[in-house]
């Protein structure tokens, strides 16, 4: 429990340095958004208008309260280049990223546990080659280019579909999924590759400790040694590594969606940043980094339920 | 295998090839990078074009060699400037340990609660683009993990017995630091600049391929592939030439930090 409060007050503070280094951030630099959105043109009278009308003629300390009051409310400000809130930008893009990171998390657990387990269980034999081998080049390739690849072998040669249309999940559940498949394997595989090297580093591990020993002693076969035994002790080693896992989803997200025009929070982020929207981009940049912070804080939880040696708190 | 020979030997090769290319580049390329040639477009590879033209008649192969040049610069001022940077704060943080040791810690746990991607683009959206705020961008991502590792092995090394001796003979803190600490933690600070270097160039290209990196008609492999990507059906070559690339010499640095890896740390 106590440990539980202090991670939660970590967690608190973490949130408000990354909401004050983002703020700041972004005002650091002396630019004038309300010229920016006015263009050249515009007369010295209208700039200060919408200065007045965005909050921006207000000190930055009054600027920081009412973003972050706004922002625990619910109301992200309002996009210079949508001119529409940013919420309502939010709410129709964050399903689709949701999605898409869940069906690439999905993905890299069925896939990297089970290879895990097989380059453990097949050490010292050609398959361990064959695995090392694939992680090397899995965690070698960028998940754009991957990415490309698909586009090019699954979608315009095999036509197997269609690359850059998208089905919104309110017209067709299975046009959806099917349209996110090849962008989440894009951003699984090198994530994949890292989950299979530290999972079969941690079963290796797990292989030299004495109660392994003990259990071969007592005469369990090797499968029983391995997915009874070493692979529970395995899995709370690996924990740690999901949230991390989960983050990387996210950031890959950001770049796939941009390659198979998803719209979602990710294309919708570098959109802004190339349009030089100050608020939207600094709203979402705060938006993923806490739920990416959300993600490592509940995995930080999660080993403390599975794991009993420090839920009980032993050395 | 086990002490990491195998690993050396492929690493070397296939990060040497790709810089013998990159040096080759400053002398001598096939074709002119930004000769634009209406009549060769997308030329399929043939021995005059080693890997073809792109969509203005361009060669992509020396396009991409020149590439190379670019994210090495890229990747190699990130990770010098980043190991200084983060050099200075580990040992600080590490030797002097209480106060100095909790603000330079909060303050890189702060960097670090952002993904590495959130971080370069903040930086991209409040600086112009271009190469000089790619370098910052990706410096300023991969100081936390560096401080981090030079840190610890500081203070591991703080209360070894030829340190305490050392303080005994009245040496001071700084040559302490420098001369005695600083060298053991080289092992460990070699396979982080080498995993640095192969995270650096793919960070690069992924921001070059969003068009926020180094900006046209400078060739880097991000941008050509995402220059690449509407000719991929008639002209695929193009994507994978500089796809290849990068898929090689990330292998390459891998094999190296692995490598270096085995050799020094077990």
């Amino acid at each position: 429990m106590k440990y539980f409060l202090k991670k939660t007050g970590i967690l608190v503070l973490t949130i408000f340095l990354i909401s004050l280094l983002t703020f700041f951030a972004f005002h650091i630099i002396p630019s004038d958004p309300a010229r920016l959105i006015l263009g050249t043109n515009a007369s010295e009278a209208q700039v200060e208008a919408l200065r007045v009308q965005l909050g921006i003629d207000r000190p930055l300390s009054d600027q920081y309260i009412s973003w972050i009051t706004g922002f625990v409310r619910g109301d992200f400000g309002t996009s210079t280049k949508y001119r529409m809130p940013v919420a309502e930008l939010l709410a129709s893009r964050l399903p689709v990223t949701l999605s898409l990171g869940l069906m690439a998390l999905v993905l890299v657990l069925l896939a990297g546990i089970p290879l895990g387990i097989l380059a453990a269980r097949r050490r010292d034999t050609i398959w361990e080659q064959v695995i090392n081998f694939l992680t090397m080049l899995g965690i070698s390739v960028p998940n754009f280019f991957l990415s490309i690849l698909f586009m090019w072998v699954f979608g315009l040669i095999l036509h197997w579909f269609r690359p850059g249309t998208f089905v919104s999940y309110t017209r067709s559940l299975s046009g959806f999924i099917g349209s996110l498949f090849f962008p989440a394997l894009s951003i699984a595989i090198p994530q994949t590759a890292v989950l299979v090297k530290y999972m079969r580093t941690a079963m290796l591990e797990e292989l030299g400790q004495d109660y392994v020993r003990t259990a071969r002693g007592k005469g369990a076969s090797e499968t029983i040694v391995l997915h009874i035994h070493v692979l529970r002790n395995a899995i709370v080693a690996v924990v740690p590594l999901i949230g991390m896992i989960i983050a990387s989803v996210l950031s890959g997200s950001i770049i796939i969606e941009q390659v198979f025009s998803i719209p979602g929070i990710g294309k919708l982020l570098i959109s802004a940043v190339t349009s030089r929207d100050f608020p939207l981009t600094q709203t979402l940049v705060v938006y993923v980094a806490i739920i990416i912070v959300l993600v490592n804080f509940l995995a930080d939880i999660a080993i403390q339920v599975i794991d009993p040696r420090i839920r009980l708190g032993g050395s | 295998m086990k002490n990491g020979k195998f690993e050396f030997r492929v690493g070397f090769v296939l990060t040497g090839i790709i810089l013998a290319l990159a040096i080759l580049s400053v002398f001598y390329t096939p074709y002119d990078i930004n000769l634009m040639d209406k009549a060769s477009r997308q030329i399929s590879p043939c021995l005059s074009h080693l890997f073809g033209t792109d969509n203005y008649g361009r060669d992509v192969f020396s396009r991409a060699i020149v590439g190379t040049r670019f994210t090495m610069l890229v990747a190699l001022s990130t990770v010098g400037s980043c190991t200084v940077i983060a050099s200075v704060l580990g040992l600080l943080s590490g030797y002097a340990g209480g106060v100095v040791d909790e603000i330079i810690m909060r303050l890189i746990d702060a960097i670090n609660s952002f993904p590495d991607i959130l971080i370069a683009l903040i930086i991209v959206t409040i600086l112009d683009y271009g190469k000089y705020t790619i370098i910052l961008a990706l410096c300023v991502t991969f100081v936390p993990s560096f401080t981090r590792i030079i840190r610890t092995a500081t203070i591991q090394y703080k209360n070894e017995v030829f340190v305490r001796s050392l303080r005994v003979m009245g040496v001071s803190d700084l040559r302490i630091l420098l001369v005695h600490i600083f060298p053991n933690t080289w092992p460990r600070l070699l396979s982080t600049i080498v995993i640095g270097l192969s995270n650096a160039i793919l960070a690069e290209a992924a921001m070059s391929y969003l068009g926020l990196g180094i900006q046209p008609p400078t060739p880097s492999w991000g941008r050509m592939l995402q220059e690449a990507q509407p000719i991929v059906y008639n002209a695929p070559w193009v994507a994978l030439c500089p796809g290849l690339m990068i898929v090689v010499t990330i292998v390459g640095l891998n094999c190296i930090g692995e490598g270096l890896r085995k050799r020094y740390l077990t």
